[in-house]
């Protein structure tokens, strides 16, 4: 029989939309999953947005951190002659009012003389023999902070490898 | 079923990306990276370590921590790559029947062990990342690798939990990126030039299918020599200036590591950079700074050998293709070192052709793995292709100013609205003008259409609420509707082909827009400066006749006199001035509006009034052409 002329033929395909069964099962399943990615994307940029917020400074006070660390070192190496000169102590207050502003924003220094290793918190730079016990910091080559509970940087530091050479 | 993830198994570093509503996305590691170093560590506590954490301990546990693993997968203890690296590397590389193992802690471990590690962590991430399990990936490979490097690399996944559904060469997942697959018949170079080793590819793309035709390239090349090269300069140039040896101070040497990377990324930006490095050291004479000024020019003097060793490679890969570099189509440019000028200068002068850019070369082989999973996961359709639109829509506000609704780029089908009111008092009828383009000004932008919405209901201005609707349908065909909240009565407009303009002619208009934005800009700001004036002159008017004798005389003197000064000025010229003006008026205004407040606390009718005042002139308030005229009448 000619399908043309049939007339319950023509309605059916008529009151069909022209896609294949297969096709809509894929077109569908295909919609599902982009919108599951939109609701999981959703999610996590909500999840990014609110530390985005928290830890919206970072970066810039990652490259304040070595203006302080310097600030430190040049009192570090402050002359003894020098010490009680008025101008000097100065300088020294302006160091203070800039570790302030920092530690209001939530910096805080992460401890490593004398502390054990730990690869959370710091870098290994060298080992070096010395009195104090095995996996003890023996000195912090360069300090670590915390920004609240996140660690901005990891002190770099030399971990002792005990009294005698053992390579 | 779950997502497919793609995956770049570095030798240094490690990449992962996903597709995620039809577009690769990359994971983050649990630190928040996009890369991971592909360094295995079994800490002194027997604690195993992967990524980050296991760098940061491999100088004082270097026989235990594992890197460059990449180098020994699949490979038999007498290859003479093993062979070389067991020089090279501080941990043990031992033999194991045929096969090659390193030592970590107690236990010996083969390649593909350890690389699961490295995998096993990318999975956990990925996990935490698209908060569902992971358990189907494509891992790439160098297109240099043999069967037995493929299969240890499978094998790999499988330790880790991954079902490996594809592995695929690396400058193949490049070249899929860059959606070159979509391409027919061309020859495209793949320079890979990474943290610790170089590639290059010649592949040849047909029917869809990437043939890799050759490969070269040295193993032992990458970033990380760059560094070392700045950071011998600076010490000999210190010891030069100062006298002192920094070679052999950690502290300083950590200094001049971090400097020396820092450098190299400036110097991809700018001419000139100065290396400042106060209180470096100190001797007996007190303490030493490091000031180095140093210029693109110096630096690619300093790393100029290592860019020409790549050069070589890429002659022997031609060869061995049997082609010569005016053959290549396409040059795809991968790994971290490529964003140096000097090094892409090289690679266009040696193929005569501008590579590829746009995809981050550190990821842009993760992307295109993740691209082949979503193939794979038939998630990857061409009938999903999105569209955007190519330039802003908007409508014509008062001053003649294009106020636009939706933004270049946005993807459609997509629909914003926006309510709009009225300039004029009384105004019955608006105009809504639609324009397509960047300019600030109506006149310089396309006019798509315009139609009438009339039959508003008489009100002051600013009053009348007309909600203004852009719809986009994913064929492009742009409905602009607007209804008169308080009539109900709406007028709308069908505009196909709002995307129709040829490519030519949107980025003509881009560039038109580009070129005139600043002086656009100015004058968009005068507009602006002159509605408000024109605002708050209309809300004092509305006050003081509002207040009537409630304000004290003297106050009412002083707005007055203000509210004169204001409108004398506002069609001048002198912005600087009107804001001025405007901003003593506002102050003047408000002390009139508390007063009246506290005079009329108790009533509530007076709430709204103050309320009023208080009222910021509307953005973006549709003109009337008539009523516009007619204003200036008054």
């Amino acid at each position: 029989m000619d399908k043309k002329n049939d007339l319950n033929y023509i309605k059916k395909t008529k009151n069909k939309p022209n896609l294949k069964k297969d096709e809509l099962t894929e077109v569908k399943n295909l919609l599902l999953r982009v919108r599951a990615d939109f609701d999981n994307y959703r999610k996590r940029t909500q999840k990014e947005k609110e530390l985005f917020g928290e830890y919206l400074n970072t970066d810039l006070i990652l490259r304040i951190i070595p203006i302080l660390d310097n600030f430190k070192l040049a009192i570090k190496h402050l002359p003894n002659e020098l010490k009680d000169n008025d101008w000097v102590k100065g300088v020294w207050q302006i160091e203070k009012q800039l570790e302030q502003v920092l530690i209001d924003e939530g910096l805080s220094e992460i401890q490593s003389s004398g502390a054990k290793f730990d690869t959370d918190l710091h870098e290994a730079v060298e080992e070096v023999t010395s009195g104090t016990p095995p996996g003890i910091i023996t000195e912090e080559v360069m300090k670590g902070y915390k920004l609240k509970n996140k660690i901005i940087r990891h002190a770099k530091v030399k971990v002792s490898k005990g009294e005698k050479e053992n390579g | 079923m779950g997502k497919i993830i793609g995956i770049d198994l570095g030798t240094t570093n490690s990449a992962m990306a996903v597709m995620e509503g039809g577009e690769p996305t990359i994971i983050t590691n649990s630190e928040g990276g996009r890369t991971t170093p592909s360094i295995v560590a079994e800490s002194k506590s027997g604690e195993r370590l992967v990524g980050q954490a296991a760098k940061r301990q491999g100088v004082i546990n270097y026989e235990n921590t594992i890197f460059s693993v990449k180098r020994l997968i699949g490979r038999s203890f007498d290859d003479p790559e093993v062979q070389r690296d067991i020089k090279l590397v501080p941990y043990k590389i031992v033999k194991s029947g045929n096969h090659t193992k390193v030592k970590m802690g107690e236990k010996e471990y083969s390649p593909e062990e350890v690389s699961a590690s490295i995998l096993g962590k990318l999975k956990a991430d990925a996990e935490a990342f698209l908060g569902e399990k992971v358990t189907e990936a494509v891992i790439t490979v160098p297109a240099y690798f043999n069967d037995s490097q493929r299969q240890a690399t499978k094998d790999a996944g499988k330790i880790a939990g991954l079902e490996v559904k594809r592995i695929i060469n690396e400058p193949t997942a490049a070249a899929l990126a860059y959606g070159l697959d979509k391409k027919k018949d061309e020859k495209i170079a793949v320079y890979d030039l990474g943290g610790g080793t170089f590639d290059v590819s010649i592949l040849e793309l047909g029917d869809g299918v990437f043939e890799v035709k050759s490969t070269n390239g040295d193993t032992h090349l990458g970033g990380d020599d760059f560094d070392q090269h700045i950071i011998e300069w600076l010490i000999e140039e210190f010891k030069k200036d100062q006298g002192v040896d920094l070679s052999k101070d950690t502290a300083a040497l950590q200094r001049l590591k971090e400097e020396a990377e820092k450098t190299k990324i400036e110097l991809s930006s700018s001419k000139e950079t100065e290396i400042n490095i106060p209180f470096i050291t100190a001797d007996q004479t007190g303490p030493k700074h490091l000031n180095i000024k140093i210029t693109r020019a110096k630096l690619e003097d300093l790393v100029g050998e290592l860019v020409k060793k790549t050069i070589e490679p890429c002659e022997k890969a031609l060869k061995d293709a049997g082609l010569k570099a005016s053959d290549i189509n396409e040059i795809i440019l991968v790994g971290g070192m490529t964003r140096m000028p000097k090094v892409q200068e090289v690679v266009k002068e040696f193929f005569g052709k501008e590579p590829l850019k746009g995809v981050n070369p550190d990821e842009v082989v993760a992307i295109g793995a993740a691209i082949q999973g979503g193939v794979l996961g038939g998630e990857v359709k061409d009938v999903l292709l999105l569209d955007v639109t190519p330039l802003s829509l908007g409508i014509e506000t008062l001053g003649s100013v294009s106020t636009k609704l939706i933004e270049r780029n946005t993807t459609v089908p997509t629909s914003k609205t926006e309510v709009f009111s009225t300039a004029a008092d009384n105004q019955t009828s608006v105009e809504i003008h639609v324009l397509q383009g960047e300019r600030e000004f109506a006149t310089d932008n396309k006019t798509l259409g315009r139609f009438i919405l009339d039959g508003i209901p008489p009100a002051p201005r600013g009053i009348p609420q007309v909600e203004v609707t852009f719809d986009i349908d994913a064929n492009g065909i742009l409905n602009v509707s607007a209804k008169d909240k308080a009539s109900g009565k709406e007028q709308k407009i069908t505009i196909s082909g709002s995307s129709a303009l040829s490519d030519d002619e949107v980025e003509k208009m881009r560039q038109e827009a580009e070129k005139h934005a600043d002086e656009d800009k100015k004058k968009k700001e005068t507009v602006e400066t002159k509605n408000m004036a024109d605002s708050l002159i209309y809300t004092t008017e509305k006050t003081l006749k509002d207040a009537g004798d409630k304000v004290k005389e003297e106050d009412k003197k002083d707005v007055e006199t203000k509210l004169e000064e204001l409108k004398r000025i506002k069609d001048g010229d002198d912005m600087e001035a009107i804001k001025k003006s405007y901003q003593e008026l506002s102050e003047a205004v408000q002390k009139v509006g508390a007063a009246m407040y506290e005079e009329a606390s108790k009533s509530e009718g007076d709430d709204k009034k103050d309320d009023k005042k208080d009222d910021e002139p509307v953005e973006g308030e549709v003109v009337d052409e008539d009523k516009k005229d007619e204003k200036k009448k008054k």
